[in-house]
């Protein structure tokens, strides 16, 4: 071999080694090693072959040696020095291991497939579902009762409809035939909006049974136009801790509860009404101010006439919120509290429970929170609601519900 | 229903393809040698990608099926808690049945309830089946027990499949529990009509709260016999609170109320009142003559009766504690002089009441000016307020007693769908899909001939 041949000579050797191999690999059906490996060439006169195929190096040489060799040999001369190598970090696979990597690829991907169908079919499924409300039933006992008495608790419809005008869920209410109609708040979305439908709403329920409308948080801000806490509340009507006026909130005029009040039913704003059922006296107390911050400061006198009061009485108290029973923790609130607002906390998990709400975050359960089902709160039922809402699609395994509670002696 | 099939058919395609598979090797497996199954065995592919992804779309179909399936089987456990049920008696003291948890009347109470629709008592009741959770034997004493645990069991048939199965459950429960209290406890209500007192005569109105403290009495006394140290959370007993209302009923009724209507005869309808007293002594009279007639014909007889005839008899019998003593039996002359008393006694009443209404006509008849008329009728208020004062804090008591002993009366819990149960059964599931697919796709490994 001419050691002194010139650079520009060297430097097309490879190109022209790779020519020479793949006419030969064609003539001998070896396509498969065309383009498998480099050719380096070291100080002028050695070469090497660098692997870089997908199959064994082992094979690579088995197959292809000779054939490199005698392509090398016509390039550079016979007796020219190489070794083949494999590329450094080049992964080298069997034709099984291959074969396997697909099935997990379509194995993977097909799992992915039917995770999404089945998703995609719970979602869709929750969705018709929650088109129609289920009927939740409790117990609850008391001494203060001689014969059983209905409530039906509606909450946080935010202006659902079930059937043309409600029509559907008036009938079924009219059907359990309940003694007491309770609404805990968020029947609308937007008061100004929404007037008609609420008072078509409650012209139905006044039919049924005497009914009760506590606002929630969606008809208070909406009326009140500013959140009903204690530092909005101090700031609106110029209050301090020595001056407060818990009737100052209740004076405001509200055209809503006019136009409530005039469908036949009664709107209760830090109040109670009293009514007959049966031979039992009830009274049910209304909460406006349900936000813990002014729960005391602007209900406190309200809230100790109506436990104090008449204590043989039957007592319902009405909230939208549950975040005064998670905060305080009296003698007694009432013999009988419903709440609605968590919407039971959207998504219902197996196992875990209620998956979120605004307040509690993600499984609100966990930290205590009282967010769907049957509480005890200071020795007397709370039932939270999960509401009648039913436009949500992440409102998961939590159909819309319509409450039943039936009050006996035992 | 259609759930039920479709589960049922993947289980059953699952099960022919396992069966037929398993055949399939069990005839081909002559015609391999020793080294040829146990190659096929080793070499088959066991995570082969199309055996996984079968399996757990089966899986998931059938999980879902299986879901609606569960759905349609509820069960509860109805305790009894009060201290009779393990006698297995009803808190009267009657005989307990489970049976009556499904009954016709509770069952039609629960469809009322519940509000439920297209569905008949009986198509219900036939969802409804009823045991004791612990059932003993009636080999020897030992095996005997006495459940107060009962579970009611509920599975959805085709006519009932359109209700939630969970809240059938619920309330069969809760009308099962109605229906209890109102057949078998105590019940307390009030009388919430106030009578017009207007339009009663004054001695009537008397007589009309002494019949309603005697009401309260008697319940005092009824339930202080019960449990004569029960203590009510306002610190009193039943005793303790008769012993008001009888104070009550002997000042302000019998003495204060009665007396000033009596010393001033005060009566709304002078006439008519006098005519009706009038009337009714004359009946009370004729009572009177009946009874002496008969009291002086008892006498009579009891002349008339042999001597021979009124000696003693003696019959051997024995006491509670089984000793035996010589007992007297009684002969006709005893039953006769029995009678005379009787009698004599009812004379004696009739007199009285004659006595007394006389008193009344004399006392209306001699002063006969309505001068107290508002003192009694202020005094008639304060009373009826106290009447029902006591009746209240009667029945107040009798609850809080009740509450006690019933101890909730009847507890209920309500199993639904267990997730982990259905966890569990999707694992079976799929590792039976598994076996299966896996079984067929070695199956075909094997050669049909040698």
């Amino acid at each position: 071999m001419d050691k002194k041949r010139n650079f520009r000579e060297i430097e097309k050797y490879p190109d022209k080694i790779k020519e020479l191999f793949d006419e030969v690999i064609r003539d001998e059906s070896l396509d498969m090693w065309a383009d498998t490996f480099d050719i380096e060439i070291i100080d002028g006169e050695k070469i090497e072959v660098i692997y870089h195929g997908t199959e064994s190096i082992k094979s690579f040489k088995k197959e292809c040696k000779k054939i490199l060799a005698s392509c090398i040999y016509s390039v550079m001369g016979v007796g020219t020095k190489f070794k083949i190598s494999q590329k450094r970090g080049a992964i080298v696979l069997s034709a099984e291991t291959r074969k396997n990597i697909k099935a997990l690829k379509f194995f993977v991907i097909g799992m992915v497939f039917v995770c999404i169908a089945t998703a995609v079919i719970v979602v869709m499924c929750n969705y018709i579902g929650n088109r129609n409300f289920r009927e939740t039933f409790y117990s609850v006992s008391s001494i203060k009762v001689d014969s059983s008495i209905r409530v039906i608790q509606l909450s946080d419809l935010h202006g659902s409809s079930y059937g043309k005008n409600n029509t559907k869920l008036l009938k079924r209410v009219e059907a359990l035939e309940p003694d007491i109609i309770i609404c805990t708040g968020d029947m609308v979305d937007s008061v100004k909006e929404e007037t008609d439908y609420a008072v078509n709403l409650a012209k139905g329920l006044s039919g049924i049974a005497p009914t009760y409308y506590v606002y929630g948080n969606n008809e208070a801000e909406d009326i009140y136009d500013f959140p009903l806490n204690e530092k909005e509340l101090d700031n609106k009507f110029g209050f301090n801790k020595d001056n407060r006026d818990e009737t100052a909130l209740l004076k405001l005029k509200d055209p809503y509860e006019e136009k409530l009040e005039g469908a036949g039913i009664k709107v209760l704003k830090n109040e109670k009404d009293t009514i007959k059922v049966k031979t039992m006296t009830v009274d049910v107390y209304g909460v406006l101010t349900s936000n813990p911050s002014c729960f005391w400061s602007y209900s406190e006198n309200a809230f100790g006439s109506y436990v104090n009061e008449n204590k043989d009485n039957f007592k319902i108290m009405a909230v939208h919120e549950p975040f005064i029973f998670e905060e305080f923790n009296p003698d007694f609130w009432g013999d009988l509290m419903v709440c609605g607002h968590t919407h039971g906390g959207v998504t219902r998990v197996p196992v875990l429970g209620p998956l979120f709400t605004v307040e509690g975050g993600l499984f609100p359960e966990r930290s205590g929170d009282f967010v769907y089902g049957r509480y005890d709160a200071s020795g007397r039922p709370l039932i939270v609601s999960s509401g009648l809402e039913n436009s949500n699609v992440f409102r998961i395994n939590n159909q819309p519900e319509l409450v039943v509670i039936d009050i006996n002696k035992f | 229903m259609f759930t039920d099939i479709l589960q049922k058919l993947i289980i059953l395609t699952v099960g022919i393809i396992f069966v037929s598979s398993a055949a399939i090797i069990f005839f081909r497996q002559k015609n391999v040698n020793r080294a040829e199954r146990t190659q096929i065995f080793k070499t088959a592919e066991y995570l082969n990608a199309w055996i996984i992804l079968i399996c757990f779309v089966t899986t998931i179909v059938y999980g879902i099926f299986n879901h609606f399936e569960l759905k349609k089987t509820v069960h509860a456990i109805v305790s009894l808690n009060y201290s009779e049920a393990s006698q297995a008696l009803n808190s009267n003291g009657t005989r307990y049945n489970m049976a009556e948890i499904i009954c016709d009347e509770v069952v039609e109470r629960a469809i009322k309830k519940g509000a439920l629709e297209d569905v008949t008592v009986k198509q219900l009741k036939n969802c409804l089946v009823v045991y004791p959770c612990v059932q003993g034997g009636v080999g020897d004493e030992s095996q005997y027990h006495i459940s107060t645990e009962f579970a009611v069991q509920y599975y959805a048939s085709k006519d009932t499949a359109h209700l939630d199965s969970e809240n059938v459950i619920k309330l069969i429960t809760s009308s099962y529990k109605e229906y209890y209290i109102e057949k078998y406890t105590d019940n307390f209500s009030l009388d919430p009509e106030k009578p017009d007192f207007t339009q009663m005569e004054y001695m009537d109105i008397v007589s009309y709260f002494e019949k309603e403290t005697q009401a309260i009495l008697n319940y005092l006394y009824g339930m202080s016999e019960k449990n004569p140290s029960f203590v009510t959370e306002n610190g009193s007993t039943f005793n303790s609170i008769a012993g008001k209302v009888y104070q009550f009923k002997e000042t302000q009724i019998d003495q204060n109320l009665r007396s000033l209507i009596l010393q001033n005869g005060i009566v709304r309808d002078r006439d008519e009142y006098v005519d009706r007293l009038s009337y009714q002594n004359k009946n009370v009279d004729f009572d009177r003559q009946k009874n002496e007639a008969s009291y002086r014909l008892c006498n009579e007889a009891i002349d008339m009766y042999s001597e021979e005839m009124t000696r003693v008899v003696l019959v051997p019998t024995w006491d509670q504690a089984g000793k035996y003593y010589m007992g007297r039996t009684k002969v006709g002359v005893d039953e006769l002089s029995v009678m005379a008393t009787n009698f004599s006694n009812y004379v004696a009443s009739n007199e009285k009441e004659i006595m007394d209404n006389n008193l009344v006509i004399d006392k209306i008849a001699s002063t006969g000016q309505d001068t107290q008329i508002s003192s009694v009728d202020t005094l008639i208020d304060s009373i009826y307020e106290s009447v029902k004062g006591f009746e209240k804090e009667a029945i107040t008591a009798g609850r809080e007693y009740s509450r006690h002993r019933m101890n909730q009366c009847i507890a209920v819990s309500i199993y639904g769908i267990s997730i982990m149960g259905e966890l569990k059964t999707l694992i079976l599931f799929a590792a039976f899909v598994y076996v299966s697919l896996v079984l067929h796709h070695i199956s075909k490994k094997f050669p049909k001939k040698a």
